[in-house]
């Protein structure tokens, strides 16, 4: 593999949320690193704070939730700079233009008043690319015609409510892309639609990465996806990454007690199982969550050290790290 | 906008039955008239039994019911209905009344628009702090003062202690556009005329408003926190749109509920201004009503009954017209 | 839940004891009420709790249950009947500023009844001699008697024609919701004018015939036998404002009803067989109980402000009977030199009506699942380990 030149780097992210019952601690220390060109995915159950991280990449993160501490280092053409450390303007600069996000649900991410057309026309007028919201409107077509959609120079004047799930959600894509952004940030982008449609758009997205010369940070709790498009993939569970490995090395060689098990409770087509497992437990409570290791009231192989300590990441090869006490 | 046009004529289609069903309301209210109409229009005990025959006789008072609402009906919408007791044409004095009533309606439609919306965003803007705890006690304290307790307090405050208000006359400036001098004088930007009426309005305006202001603030509030925490806000935060334009994505959401209420709001103050219009001596509508009531005009008091109900009707088909300009979805 | 440990006030002990004084009450009614509705029990005994954090919430109670207090045994309290002009035994009575007192004696004292001695007028007296007190008391009567009238009957026509509209969808909600768009095509106090104005004759008619029913409302309003003429016109207050306040409930109710109808719960009770009137009342109804009690609440206070409205104006209540809004109206000729005749009415209606709105803000919140959460999660006592 290349030698990884880094377009952003995490390191000891943490997040909480300040609710009614009390301090959720939904990032507890998260690091990671994004390298130029490819597909990194993050992985893990609903809740574990998967898009809580994403969306901290950039602040964005609202009330009751603040970020805590880390650093969230941007490689940009003019050298690296801390995004955490940025105000709010200099942020907005970056965001939609350097760092663009693809949001989960594209029914709610869409302004329903406004026409998709003047929605990305808009991104692209706010980050100075055009100089007025009807420029906008014609190069919008081109946007809408990059990210396949159907019969582009009527569609940049309908309504969202106008489009189907699909065709909202290749808008929200070309939103997204609309400015040229290094890195695309595509949070579970094809959960919410059909089965036949999420093949097609994780296909564009794919032809879009080749073509536009995009890194993606995929998030998503499908495994199947993750084995298909994602070059390096990590592990979430309950606010901390257990584990990281290039997708191939991490399937056949999982480490992490939780990724293994959560690879068992996939279907694998080529081998005639039996049954599916599912994980004992369930997700800890992040208000008091476990001492330790947060995953160790559901580990099958706890000790005693996971009880009260929590563990430290491990380096097993130049690429494979894990969390857990067992390769101490 | 063919689809715009589509929903225009549906909703004018529904327009129809609602229409008919308001002049079986009206009829209703001219049927329930008590016992012997004609002979208190004759003038009572010692009226003529001629005249109240031919009361009888020329306003149907005898003749079965389809009979009596088809007369009525046909008088009201040919505008030839004349009271029998001021022996003028009802229409024409609706409308030399109705001015007046709109003007108090704009005045308190004015103030509640004008404090009411910055007040809510204000609100929402500062969520839970002290501003938003004192919006929340005024729009309790609005929905529950009586309106001409309130229109004492302040004439005290404002007339007597320090003469700030006209409480008398109806500024009716020489020239004639629309028929509503307050909207005449601001077209022919006869900035004199237009003082005067608002000197005589304002206070009238703001005690009829006062009740609406409290509850527009607490709806935009919360109309503005629910479109901001709206996942298109998020977005729009992602895809780095400043904070200007946030707003303007915001607010525009938030004003669809808003303009339901206040709509159905600028129906409640004409209702209202009957109260007003009594104690600040303001010739409206509502006086009209009164004074028809006292004089056992029922006649004039169904026609005013129907106005009205025309009036709510139309203002309900303007707010419907404005939620589908600005809201796309409706207009399928 | 029941393991939980809350910590409890005075006041959560006494909101406790009513509801289980309720409880032991339906379940004397109906044998295993209680077993059925223990999860309902403990709901409400969390519902008041919060109710019981909430200042504004216990402001608005207390006004309520002065007013209701009041309005009961007002005219018991009341110095005065509420048409006994003091000018007969002092002319000083008439237009009295509040603080004057006034010398009750000789023989017509003892024929009216009125135990001899001075007097002070506490809030005054109006034109006719009348004491301001007395007539505020009687007047609560008046206020709460029409309310409760109009609310027991106005909404209900709305919820059960929402229930029915919603329920059965169709031609019937067609028909329905289109009489509801009718009458919501008309202001509420417009109509309430119009039908306030041209009823009373009819009224009059019908209690004529019907003594017992006259005699029954006189005693209800705290009237006296001579003015059973008034009543005709206070009752078509009642009957104008029950016109007037059933359309809002029926859309409401509607609304409500049409994604209740959806859930499993009805779908399972339909399969079963179960007879609709029971599926609507029985699951349907106490299922959108919660903010249909929100509006009544609120809708209480909005009757007692429409109908002062209504006496202001000069509809309903008829000289001499004691009515918030007609006194302000009959004082009105003397203002501003006699403000008390103004000032305590226009107090009495606000602060009543300001009550019912306050406890209903604060049940709208507490019915909300998202702040009684909130406020549970305050009551709660942190627990060891």
């Amino acid at each position: 593999m290349a030698i990884c030149e880094p377009i952003i780097e995490v390191r000891n992210l943490k997040v909480n949320f300040y609710t009614y019952a009390g301090i959720v601690k939904a990032i507890d220390g998260v690091s990671f690193k994004i390298c130029r060109g490819e597909t990194y995915c993050l992985v893990g159950e609903t809740g574990c704070g998967k898009s809580v991280t994403a969306r901290a990449l950039t602040k964005l993160i609202r009330p009751p939730g603040r970020i805590e501490g880390g650093e969230v280092i941007y490689y940009s053409d003019e050298g690296p700079i801390n995004l955490l450390e940025l105000n709010e303007e200099e942020l907005r600069k970056i965001r939609g233009a350097e760092i663009a996000y693809v949001f989960q649900d594209p029914t709610s991410a869409l302004d329903p008043l406004y026409t998709v057309g003047y929605q990305i026309a808009e991104t692209m007028y706010e980050h100075g690319r055009v100089s007025k919201i009807k420029e906008g409107i014609l190069r919008a077509v081109e946007v809408l015609r990059n990210v396949l959609m159907p019969d582009p120079e009527k569609r940049v004047h309908s309504y969202p409510h106008e489009l189907s799930g699909g065709m909202r959600q290749r808008s929200v894509i070309g939103i997204g892309l609309s400015n040229k952004p290094k890195l695309l940030i595509a949070d579970e982008p094809t959960t919410a639609l059909d089965a036949t449609v999420q093949a097609q758009l994780m296909d564009l997205l794919m032809d879009l990465k080749r073509r536009e010369n995009l890194t993606i940070l995929l998030i998503t709790h499908n495994l199947g996806l993750v084995a298909e498009v994602c070059d390096r993939v990590a592990v979430m569970y309950a606010g901390n990454i257990v584990e990281e490995a290039p997708v191939e090395e991490l399937f056949r060689n999982p480490l992490h007690p939780y990724t293994k098990a959560l690879l068992r409770a996939v279907p694998n087509p080529r081998k005639k199982s039996v049954r599916l497992e599912s994980i004992p437990g369930t997700v800890p409570n992040l208000i008091n969550p476990p001492p330790g290791c947060r995953f160790h009231p559901r580990c099958p192989r706890v000790m005693d050290i996971c009880r009260s300590k929590k563990p430290p990441e491990l380096w097993r090869g130049d690429d494979h790290r894990v969390a857990c006490w067992l390769y101490e | 906008m063919a689809e715009l046009r589509r929903f225009l004529v549906r909703r004018l289609l529904t327009f129809i039955p609602t229409l008919v069903g308001v002049t079986f309301i009206v009829f209703v209210i001219a049927a329930i008239l008590p016992a012997d109409p004609a002979r208190v229009w004759a003038g009572g005990e010692k009226a003529s039994p001629e005249v109240v025959q031919r009361l009888i006789e020329e306003y149907h008072l005898n003749d079965p019911i389809p009979v009596q609402y088809y007369f009525i009906m046909k008088k009201l919408f040919t505008n030839t209905m004349v009271s029998p007791v001021t022996h003028r044409y009802i229409w024409q004095d609706l409308m030399t009344f109705f001015p007046v009533t709109l003007q108090l309606t704009l005045v308190a439609f004015f103030f509640i628009i004008v404090i009411g919306i910055p007040l809510g965003i204000l609100a929402a803007l500062k969520r839970d702090s002290l501003l938003d705890t004192i919006v929340r006690i005024f729009a309790l304290i609005g929905v529950s003062t009586p309106i001409f307790w309130l229109a004492y307090l302040l004439i005290y405050v404002f007339y007597v202690k320090l003469h700030w208000i006209v409480l008398a006359g109806t500024p009716t400036p020489p020239y004639k556009i629309t028929g509503v001098p307050l909207i005449d004088s601001l077209l022919k930007l006869d900035f004199q005329t237009f003082a005067q009426i608002i000197k005589r309005y304002w206070l009238p305006g703001f005690v009829l408003g006062f009740a609406g202001i409290g509850v527009v603030a607490r709806i935009v509030r919360n109309s503005f926190l629910d479109a901001y925490s709206a996942d298109f806000t998020e977005f729009a935060m992602a895809r780095g749109l400043t904070k200007l334009r946030i707003y303007r994505h915001v607010l525009r959401n938030a004003m669809i509920p808003v303009v339901t209420v206040l709509g159905l709001m600028f129906g409640g103050l004409l209702a209202g201004a009957p109260i007003t219009e009594t104690i600040f001596g303001l010739p409206g509508l509502g006086k009209y009503m009164l004074n028809a009531i006292r004089l056992f005009d029922y006649l004039a008091l169904t026609g005013s009954v129907f106005f009205v109900g025309l009036i709510y009707l139309v203002a309900n088909l303007i707010v419907d017209i404005l939620y589908a300009v600005i809201d796309p979805r409706v207009r399928y | 839940m029941s393991e939980e440990v809350y910590e409890k006030k005075l006041l959560d002990k006494f909101s406790d004891a009513v509801i289980d004084a309720f409880a032991s009450l339906a379940d004397k009614i109906r044998p295993g009420w209680k077993k059925r509705n223990k999860s309902r029990i403990d709901e409400w005994k969390l519902m008041a709790y919060a109710f019981n954090r909430s200042p504004p919430g216990i402001i608005g109670a207390v006004l309520i249950v002065s007013f209701i207090v009041l309005a009961i045994v007002g005219p018991y309290l009341a110095p005065f009947s509420y048409d006994l002009q003091l000018t007969f035994f002092d002319p000083d009575a008439k237009r009295a500023p509040p603080g004057t007192v006034i010398e009750i004696k000789g023989k017509l004292a003892e024929v009216l009844g009125v135990k001899p001695g001075n007097y002070t007028l506490i809030l005054g007296a109006d034109d006719q001699g009348r004491d301001l007190l007395s007539r505020l008391l009687y007047g609560a009567r008046t206020s709460l008697v029409i309310a409760i009238l109009v609310m027991a009957v106005g909404p209900w026509i709305g919820i059960i024609l929402g229930l029915i509209a919603g329920y059965y969808g169709g031609k019937i909600d067609e028909l329905i919701m289109r009489i509801t768009d009718v009458f919501l095509a008309f202001p509420g106090l417009i109509l309430a004018i119009a039908f306030s104005a041209v009823l009373p004759p009819r009224i009059s008619v019908f209690l004529d015939n019907h003594p017992d029913v006259r005699d029954f409302f006189l005693t209800l309003f705290a009237l006296k036998p001579q003015h059973a003429g008034p009543l005709a016109s206070l009752l078509a207050v009642v009957v104008a404002l029950w016109i007037v306040w059933w359309p809002g409930y029926a859309r409401l109710v509607r609304g409500m009803t049409l994604s209740e109808r959806e859930n499993i719960y009805v779908e399972a009770a339909r399969a079963l067989g179960v007879p609709t009137r029971w599926i609507l009342l029985r699951h349907i109804l106490p299922n959108i109980l919660g903010p249909i009690l929100v509006y009544l609440t609120l809708d209480f206070g909005g009757v007692i402000l429409t109908e002062a409205g209504l006496s202001f104006l000069g509809l309903g209540a008829v000289p001499p009977i004691a009515d918030w809004g007609r006194i302000i109206y009959d004082g009105s000729n003397y203002f501003p030199k006699d403000w008390w005749t103004i000032l305590y009415p226009g107090l009495a209606i606000f602060l009543t009506v300001l009550g019912f709105n306050l406890v209903g803000d604060t049940l709208r919140d507490v019915l909300d699942p998202k702040t009684r959460r909130s406020i549970e999660f305050k009551v709660k006592k942190k627990r060891e380990g």
